[in-house]
């Protein structure tokens, strides 16, 4: 498909400049309810999203136009060059500021590292249908309904300054539902797993998680607490919170002044009673799906520092908006690597406190700063050392009021694109029951 | 102008028909679903533009058949003489090879019944308003708004204008169905950011038909609101947490008729036992003067259509009657496993996905009360404006929906006090219970955002209704 396409743009683009990505899909895919499989798919298709740019000059004034269009496998060379030709066209309405596309560069694209052969999918895929069901039988709670999506993507970029790179990359998602019977009536949770490799052991525990955490919901009560109380975040809700620095910090936000965010500011600001934060983005983190070493534009990723105990070291984002701000492109680098801090896991449990495992959906509005979501399961813990689930209520919050205070856990965990703290304490957050 | 029906998808019916025919030698039933899904997306702010197709263009196939045991399909989207072979291999591999497979890992399969279709042959192009809009035009009115609206206060940091028309043809065949669609609808948005002190608020607005055109003109005549709505949101504060009186807008109650009961009625769920609805059929789940309806055919909005994406017939299920559960929203597989009549419900992000049951145009229905007296029978509490997301719990009647603001109202009357962003959450039965009054006004509904299923499977569903009072947990 990519070499037709170049074909049919070198005869139709003229002295304007393309870009092409490029993305081939297939996959296995099987829905259980219960222990039973209900339907299984697979697919085989293409992905092609073309960009292309114009020069434009108006009163004196140059700008570069680019418009996009999407190249279905199964369309004509006719329907091709006709898309190519209207986008030329449009290319000229649309009068952006001037960038430069990305240019090839002499060093070797790493492979995403992975164990899965999707060749031989099927054979994961039973390894994955054990893995789940055998922790199934182990426990009072059970699957209620399970998804696998066994995919490979092939990836590949090629702009018109001689851009051209590709990688291969395998996915294990896995869409879990998991119920148990309460006293009252019986409850569930939902998780969704994404993988590239097949890694037993960080399944194993994720899925284990899973199992534990709904039989601790069945015995979940709706309490009523009216006071303040510290919230300890883990998983996906931790990764939220903390999307609020990299969203301030992306050139993209920069430039259209969704943040005011400058590279030496403290992000925290000043009298940081907690940890003082540190982010570096990386290309490649252990099972994410998001790995890659070159972004849509074709820019080589590496690994970037971009906060240090609390201060803002670089601007990260694309290749348009680096250029638009003035600093160093670094490219959409996928990873993000929250270090850890200085809590010790047990002794951040200690004392009266709320230890959320899961929100309905736990939110952060990156650019206003305000966060929120419903509680699932939640763990009371008491300042005499007991402890109780309880389900309901919301947490809600703006970053402003909890900045200053969190205290980010010394241990790690791994979420969908993040490295982060295994648990981070809050104080400052609104809790209503 | 009408919407025009595909002419790749007339040009490829004839091999369709020769793979349907070919694959009935080896399975029982067989049928393709073929999309092709196209349109522009035109954006502007304050320093940038951009033309582009839209997120769900799509062109391709989807091929359902039954083994005799399950049902098995297989997404592609090269299809000619070249590939024929290759396609069909490609169906009989996922249906027959690794199903047998599963079979011998020992993965126990539910056994289906076999589809009963009835001959069924329809046809549908649908008025479709202006047609496409010149992109010259719209991009000249764009950087007009954006002008205007940079002279409207000089709080204002950033204002985003966009409009995207949607053309889609699909068509379904099997051995005994032929139906073929043609739609189109638009959707249209502003957001406007101000900011004062170093504090960045904002507030949006937005507009969809199931028609291209008067969308954009519909939002482009809002932008000096919503630079007021983000100006006031710089003064909100929190609210305190607790439970209020609350008066709903269109927005908000569509909202909560989607999460609270939208989701809790998709009858896969029931098949799952995923949804504590199936226990409540015929019972009591909301006040009596509650009706709510989903449907292709319930409203016109980005959501209607003649057929869904497994060939049934789109319709208007009435949901919630004087308060009482009457009847979920099914695909065709699961109301096969329920044993009940397919809704029209059966949708797909896309070919390349698996059809659930999900919500079309979902609302509560008007009522017989005055907006004005319903605001002034609130001693304390808040009219609840807009909404950024919601998040389902069917088997445990969870709800959370992220609401933009809400304005103070005591005694009757609203003080201009402004709160938010707010967490409305709770029991949805406690909600839908404690809705007392519904208003007189017009049917609102709004299609401008996607639907999710957990966390995937989006699909374009709009939401509405008119204003209504209830009870809810507000923080």
């Amino acid at each position: 498909m990519v070499e037709r396409l170049k074909k049919i743009l070198e005869k139709e683009i003229g002295s304007n400049k393309w870009l092409i990505n490029y993305e081939q899909v297939k996959s296995k895919e099987l829905f259980f309810i219960k222990d039973r499989m209900d339907m299984n798919r697979a697919k085989s298709v293409e992905h092609c999203r073309v960009t292309v740019y114009k020069e434009i000059e108006d009163a004196g004034q140059r700008f570069l136009g680019s418009s996009v269009f999407k190249a279905a496998p199964g369309m004509s060379d006719e329907e091709i060059a006709e898309c190519i030709k209207d986008s030329i066209y449009s290319a000229g309405l649309v009068k952006n500021q001037v960038y430069s596309l990305a240019k090839p560069s002499d060093s070797q694209l790493p492979q995403i590292e992975s164990n899965i052969d999707f060749e031989n999918g099927m054979e994961t895929i039973e390894k994955t249908i054990k893995l789940v069901y055998g922790i199934d039988g182990e426990r009072t709670a059970s699957v209620n309904s399970m998804e696998i999506f066994l995919q490979q993507k092939s990836i590949r970029v090629a702009n018109s300054e001689g851009v051209d790179l590709a990688y291969t990359k395998p996915e294990l998602i896995i869409e879990l539902v998991v119920d148990c019977e309460g006293e009252k009536e019986s409850v569930e949770l939902y998780d969704m797993i994404k993988v590239s490799s097949f890694d037993e052991e960080f399944l194993k525990r994720k899925i284990e998680g899973d199992f534990i955490n709904v039989e601790k919901r069945a015995i979940a009560e709706k309490v009523q607490i009216n006071k303040e109380v510290p919230v300890v975040l883990r998983g996906a809700a931790v990764c939220e919170i903390f999307s609020y620095y990299t969203f301030k910090s992306d050139t993209l936000a920069v430039y259209k002044k969704y943040s005011q965010a400058k590279i030496g500011d403290e992000v925290q600001g000043s009298d940081i009673a907690g940890d003082k934060i540190s982010i570096t983005l990386k290309p490649e983190i252990k099972n994410s799906v998001d790995s890659a070493y070159v972004d849509a534009d074709g820019v080589i990723l590496k690994e970037l520092p971009l906060i240090k105990d609390g201060r803002l070291l670089a601007y990260h984002g694309s290749s348009r908006y680096s250029q638009y701000c003035n600093v160093d492109i670094t490219g959409e680098i996928p990873n993000v690597c929250i270090h850890a801090g200085s809590g010790n896991y047990d002794e951040m449990l200690k004392g009266e406190c709320i230890e959320v495992f899961g929100f309905s959906d736990f939110q952060m509005d990156a650019v206003t700063g305000d966060f929120g979501g419903e509680i699932r399961l939640a763990v009371h813990h008491m300042a005499d050392g007991t402890e109780k689930p309880i389900t309901g209520g919301s947490v809600t919050g703006n970053i402003e009021d909890i900045q200053k205070g969190m205290i980010l856990c010394a241990e790690s965990d791994i979420t969908g694109h993040y490295q982060h703290p295994r648990i981070i304490k809050i104080k400052g957050a609104k809790i209503s029951f | 102008m009408k919407a025009q029906f595909s002419e790749h998808i007339k040009k490829k019916k004839s091999l369709l028909k020769k793979l349907i025919a070919d694959l009935s030698e080896e399975f029982e039933y067989v049928s393709v679903l073929a999309t092709d899904v196209k349109g522009k997306r035109y954006e502007k702010d304050f320093s940038t533009s951009g033309i582009s197709d839209i997120m769900i263009f799509e062109r391709g196939y989807v091929a359902r058949v039954y083994n005799g045991l399950c049902y098995s399909e297989y997404s592609f989207d090269v299809f000619d003489e070249e590939n024929y072979d290759e396609v069909k291999k490609g169906v009989i591999e996922t249906a027959k090879n690794e199903v047998n497979q599963l079979s011998d890992y020992n993965v126990p399969i539910t056994k289906y019944p076999l589809v009963e279709e009835d001959e069924l042959n329809e046809r549908a192009e649908y008025e479709a308003g202006g047609g496409e809009l010149a992109p010259q035009k719209i991009m000249d009115e764009m950087t007009g708004i954006i002008e205007e609206a940079k002279g409207y206060s000089e709080l204002l940091v950033n204002a985003s204008i966009r409009y995207e028309d949607t053309f889609v043809s699909k068509a379904f065949y099997s051995s005994k169905k032929e139906l073929e669609q043609a739609y189109a609808f638009s959707t249209a948005m502003i957001i406007c950011f101000v900011m004062r002190e170093g504090k960045l608020k904002y507030a949006y607005d937005t507009s969809s038909a199931r028609e291209t055109a008067t969308t954009f003109g519909q939002v482009k005549e809002k932008y000096k609101k919503t630079i007021d709505t983000a100006i006031e949101m710089l003064d909100a504060s929190p609210v305190e947490p607790g439970e209020y009186d609350v008066i709903c807008d269109p927005d908000v109650a569509g909202l909560i008729a989607h999460e609270a009961f939208g989701h809790g009625v998709e009858m896969d769920m029931f098949v799952k036992n995923r949804a504590k609805g199936a226990e409540y059929m015929n019972k009591y789940v909301a006040s009596e003067v509650t009706r709510m309806h989903d449907g292709a055919t319930s409203a016109v909005d980005v959501a209607s259509y003649l057929f869904d994406d497994e060939g049934t017939q789109g319709g208007d299920t009435l949901i919630i009657d004087n308060g009482i559960l009457k009847a979920g929203i099914s695909d065709l597989l699961s109301a096969m496993q329920l044993g009940t009549k397919p809704t029209g419900n059966g949708r797909r992000e896309s070919f390349e996905r698996k059809a659930y049951a999900r919500m079309t145009n979902t609302f509560f229905a008007p009522g017989k009360d005055k907006l004005d007296e319903m605001i002034g029978s609130i001693k304390y509490g808040y009219l609840l404006e807009k909404y950024d997301s919601g998040m389902e719990d069917p088997k445990n009647w969870g709800i959370q929906c992220m609401i933009s603001r809400g304005r103070e109202i005591k005694e009757g009357k609203l003080t201009g006090k402004v709160v938010g962003p707010i967490l409305l959450s709770g029991y949805v039965p406690d909600i839908l219970k404690s809705i007392s009054m519904v208003s007189d006004t017009q049917l609102e509904t709004a299609g401008s955002g996607y639907c999710g299923k957990g966390y995937k499977e989006f699909v374009k569903t709009s939401i509405g209704g008119t204003y209504l009072k209830a009870k809810a947990r507000l923080g």
